[in-house]
């Protein structure tokens, strides 16, 4: 049996190494696989725990941006708390316009502002309340591109009786976010003080600074505007307006005047802007520029029929050498303004050449001469709130204002009892944003040596609403 | 200013007015109030402390409501000369405020 033990042990081994080679083979196959594998399950590994890190500083970099940016809401919330005098934007105060209505895609609100006078003058004159004053706005907006404002003035005269004017009524079609139309009558946009400053409640005085009235300054006019702002950089703003017109008319004593007239009595387009450049958010420095051409008349409209009077100014009565002439009227000037916290800053000029020409300047006169007209006003302003200084009850609702202003006649024969040089003091109590009671002294000393200066105590009330 | 001038600068300015105008037009919302982001809520109240109170003393937000101060900052865009994304941003902090 031992050689068929041998050769059954014989078979057995070489069978095991046949069965166990492609074994060890196939086991070293698979190791091989799950090192790859498994190299590959940490290559994942590794790129989860880097995706993981990533989405973690995100994390952490949006919370500080969303805390950076509550912080900054908070700031500009105290900011404005501040400047609006002390009342939280959240607080009820008066106001919210007389009406408001909407129907779909169209808005209308009814808002404006009011105020009355009281003066006390040491030149003879009587003590008097005097314009007392009711304007409405109408404003009516289609979506979010076109606007109809328009601006009605009901005032008591110094007669009996009250005034109603159309300040302005204008379509405004905003082209894109730098650019708006405007067509209509618009308050003159040549200065600051006119389109800006002018209702009661936001002139820091009762009066308006002198030559600052259509005297130099024009008023208003019938035309169209084209008008925006464009940011400049992070911080840094350019706002413009261009205006075409149909320009002044002669009115008596050969005086333009510098409001919107309904149609153009001579063909001759004003045309005009301004443009303000605002270094920082609380800086504004500008220019206004304007040119005009007014005619002559032979005749001043509205006046008594020339066939009555016996004092007949019709052209063909007119002499050769008299007829009427047209002038250029020029006008240009700059502004600088600064609202740093409580404290506000303006300072404006405007100078005003009119050429000489040939008109009727009274009425049922002749046509005469008038010589070139040179004028020039300007005022420089400070108002401060004492709200900057302290919280104690009534003083930090009052505000200090000071106000030089001057109007000189250059050359001319016109305005030559109105220059003069105005000094204003001034206390506002401010009962809301919105609503104001004035008290002001005012020194007028005039040019003219006959005339005699004044001393005018003023209180005003006025309310936006 | 001669007629022919004039009447050029008024055609260019009608035209120009119209070819800009008619793409906003078009796209013209209906001024609708979406929920502004904080953002643009933060960046209105620095807008409006800038831009308002540079000629009046600033009005609280509740003064008037959203239709009414969609109106009056619309009105304020075009007599302060702000930019639209400003006009924006002021609209978003006062109808958020009120």
């Amino acid at each position: 049996m031992r050689p068929h033990r041998a050769l059954i042990l014989a078979g057995l081994l070489s069978t095991s190494f046949l069965v166990a080679a492609p074994v060890a083979a196939q086991n070293a196959s698979g190791d091989q696989a799950l090192m790859t594998r498994i190299e590959k399950l940490e290559a994942e590994v590794q790129a989860l725990k880097a995706e993981l890190r990533k989405s973690q500083a995100e994390a952490t970099e949006a919370k500080t941006k969303a805390e950076a940016a509550t912080a900054k809401a908070d700031e500009a919330v105290a900011k404005v708390e501040k400047a609006s005098n002390g009342v939280s934007p959240t607080t009820s105060a008066l106001g919210g316009g007389l009406f408001n209505y909407r129907a779909g895609d169209v808005r209308f609100h009814l808002g404006g502002y009011a105020g009355g006078n009281v003066e006390f003058v040491d030149n003879g004159e009587n003590s008097t309340f005097a314009d007392v004053n009711f304007n409405p706005i109408f404003l009516v907006q289609y979506k979010d591109w076109l606007l109809f404002e328009s601006e009605l003035e009901f005032e008591t005269t110094d007669g009996e009786g009250t005034k109603l004017e159309l300040e302005y009524a204008s379509l405004d079609l905003m082209l894109n976010d730098y650019a708006t139309l405007v067509f209509g009558k618009y308050l003159s946009p040549i200065g600051l003080f006119q389109e800006r400053l002018h209702p009661k409640w936001i002139n820091k005085a009762i009066s308006r600074p002198v030559g600052f009235d259509g005297t130099v300054e024009p008023l208003t006019d019938v035309g169209l505007q084209l008008r925006g702002g464009i940011p400049v950089g992070e911080n840094m703003k350019l706002t413009y307006v261009f205006m075409i017109g149909n320009g002044p008319q002669v009115e008596e004593e050969g005086q333009p005047a510098l409001e919107g007239f309904g149609e153009d009595n001579n063909d001759n387009k004003a045309i005009g802007g301004r443009i303000s450049f605002f270094p920082v958010p609380w800086l504004e420095l500008g220019g206004s520029a304007y040119h005009a051409r007014v005619s002559g008349l032979d005749e001043l409209s509205g006046e008594a029929d020339a066939d009555e009077t016996g004092l007949g100014v019709h052209v063909e009565a007119v002499p050769a050498a008299l007829e009427p002439t047209n002038a250029d009227l020029d006008i240009f000037g700059a502004h600088a303004v600064a609202t740093y916290k409580d404290l506000d800053l303006r300072f404006e000029y405007l100078h005003s050449k009119r050429d000489a020409f040939i008109s009727v300047a009274d009425p049922g006169g002749l046509p005469e001469a008038l010589p070139t007209q040179k004028t020039e006003a300007w005022y420089a302003q400070a108002a401060y709130k004492l709200a900057g200084v302290t919280n104690q009850e009534f003083v930090k609702d009052l505000e200090l204002v000071a106000r030089f202003s001057q109007l000189n006649v250059k050359q001319g024969i016109l305005f030559v009892d109105d220059a003069q040089d105005r000094l204003t003091f001034g206390v506002n109590y401010l009962l809301a944003p919105n609503i104001v009671i004035k008290v002001n002294y005012e020194r007028r000393d005039f040019d003219e040596p006959d005339l005699k200066t004044e001393n005018r105590f003023m209180g005003q009330f006025a309310i936006g609403f | 200013m001669s007629k022919l001038a004039w009447k050029t600068i008024l055609a260019s300015a009608a035209l120009g007015g119209i070819m800009i105008a008619a793409p906003a037009m078009a796209g013209g919302t209906n001024a609708s109030a979406a929920q502004p982001d904080p953002g643009l809520i933060a960046k209105g109240a620095k807008l409006w402390a800038d831009n308002c109170g540079r000629c009046h003393n600033l009005r609280p937000a509740s003064n008037f409501s959203d239709d009414g101060w969609e109106v009056v900052v619309s009105h304020m865009r075009v007599r302060a000369n702000l930019p639209g994304e400003d006009a924006k941003a002021i609209k978003a902090f006062l109808k958020n405020s009120n």
